[in-house]
């Protein structure tokens, strides 16, 4: 019988470990070597992106076949690494999934797979960013990756396989997607509290006709080509605008308290 | 040999609880220490009995792991004597005796020790072969070596300022 007391005494010394130091150790028959997979993993995603890699070739077992694409190394090794948590992962659940990387359409069929992996995780929390460094722009309107809404729309009544019923928040940055998705999703999620959008360029008009009881929070960031948003019969709380002189409409939204428009300067 | 009668001198003296570990020995834990394990903190909340068996614990892991349970539910202790202890806890322990801790935190739930044992894990693991830690993990190479210097050759750049690091 080991008697553990309170700690109260312990000092700058930190000897309150040592103190079991002596104790007989005597499950040594069936020491463990090989740790659950999860946990494994868990470790392995605390690494530097750079290190994580080098792990990446411990083993074959759960990882996908390599992908084709001959592109920049980084992109490569990002797609592979993420396809690889995303094979090894076991929970039957996710609370927050999040891709900030510079892809574009190129890796289109793994991003699909990544969307449909956290749904089908009951993820709350989704943050698609495919961001690109300001200072190395390069990508054109066409190699923009797509909301892949119409394909959730197929499935979505199987319900099997995507689940939107938990999502909290969704955060999309150079990921194009339009009105229609925009307003397709609101109407699929729920629960769904806060919706951000970047960078879309298929974005040109956006209709959010209520009531959505959960929908609290919309931000739209520079999209180009937007032309008009219409607000009505909502129960929305923080709006932030931030882009080109556009057409708003407002009208029944009583909840709001905040409310943020401009940032930018005019395009005339 | 200690009883969990409700009349024994231990239970009688504070709210405590019995923990036995899966070679037998038994600790005596401060119940405001074992309900920071979310795991103990269910099975107190579902039974009366003051025994609490735990049959994949080992002794040693068992009380590293309540030493930081009663260190944490200590209300004497600042946040900032509790973080350095955190720190003491994990550093120049061998990396065997930290896969049991996380194992035992993960079954018992203790997440923020765990974070800290898995994340000390990383630490060294950093600049570490891969063979060293296929062996610590014990993982086997199912790769052909054609298809291990293939990846090694496309990812190179993981692996360039390696250093030579095995022990």
């Amino acid at each position: 019988m080991h008697f553990i007391g309170s700690f109260s005494d312990y000092g700058s010394e930190g000897g309150a470990v040592l103190f079991f130091v002596d104790l007989q150790f005597d499950c040594s028959a069936d020491r463990i070597s090989q740790l659950p997979d999860d946990i494994l993993l868990f470790i392995l995603s605390l690494l530097p992106f750079k290190e994580a890699i080098a792990t990446s070739i411990l083993s074959l077992e759960s990882t996908k076949e390599d992908h084709k694409i001959v592109l920049d190394n980084e992109r490569r090794n990002y797609v592979r690494w993420v396809d690889h948590v995303i094979a090894s992962h076991k929970g039957s659940s996710i609370e927050e999934f999040r891709v900030f990387f510079n892809l574009d359409k190129a890796y289109e069929k793994s991003i699909d797979g990544w969307l449909r992996f956290a749904l089908s995780r009951k993820v709350q929390k989704l943050e698609l960013n495919l961001t690109e460094a300001a200072f190395t722009r390069s990508r054109k309107d066409h190699e923009f990756y797509t909301f892949p809404y119409t394909l959730m729309f197929a499935v979505s009544d199987s319900s099997i396989d995507f689940n939107f019923k938990y999502l909290k928040k969704l955060s999309l940055n150079c990921v194009n997607v339009n009105g229609e998705a925009l307003e397709f999703l609101l109407r699929q999620c729920p629960l769904l509290e806060h919706l951000s959008v970047s960078r879309s360029l298929d974005l040109t008009a956006l209709k959010i006709i209520g009531p959505f009881p959960s929908f609290k929070r919309l931000e739209i960031i520079p999209c180009h080509n937007l032309n008009s948003v219409e607000i009505r019969d909502a129960n929305l709380v923080h709006l932030t605008y931030r882009g080109y002189k556009i057409q708003f409409l407002l009208e029944n939204v009583p909840m709001l308290v905040e409310m943020f428009i401009g940032g930018m300067i005019t395009n005339e | 040999m200690v009883t969990t009668d409700e009349k024994g001198p231990l239970t009688a003296k504070k709210k405590s609880v019995i923990i036995r570990s899966c070679d037998g020995d038994e600790f005596l834990v401060s119940e405001s220490a074992a309900v920071l394990s979310t795991s103990l903190k269910k099975i107190l909340e579902e039974k009366e009995d003051r025994l609490i068996h735990l049959s994949d614990i080992d002794n040693k892991t068992l009380a590293m792991v309540i030493a930081y349970l009663s260190t944490h539910a200590d209300d004497g202790l600042s946040d900032d004597l509790k973080r350095s202890f955190d720190q003491e806890f994990v550093s120049g322990k061998e990396f065997d005796v930290l896969k049991y801790l996380v194992l035992a935190t993960d079954t018992l739930q203790v997440t923020c020790l765990c974070y800290t044992v898995a994340k000390k894990m990383a630490d060294i693991m950093k600049n570490k072969l891969v063979e060293w830690v296929r062996r610590e993990f014990d993982i086997q190479n199912d790769y052909t070596p054609e298809a291990e210097a293939e990846i090694r050759r496309l990812d190179a750049w993981a692996w360039d300022d390696r250093q030579l690091e095995d022990d």
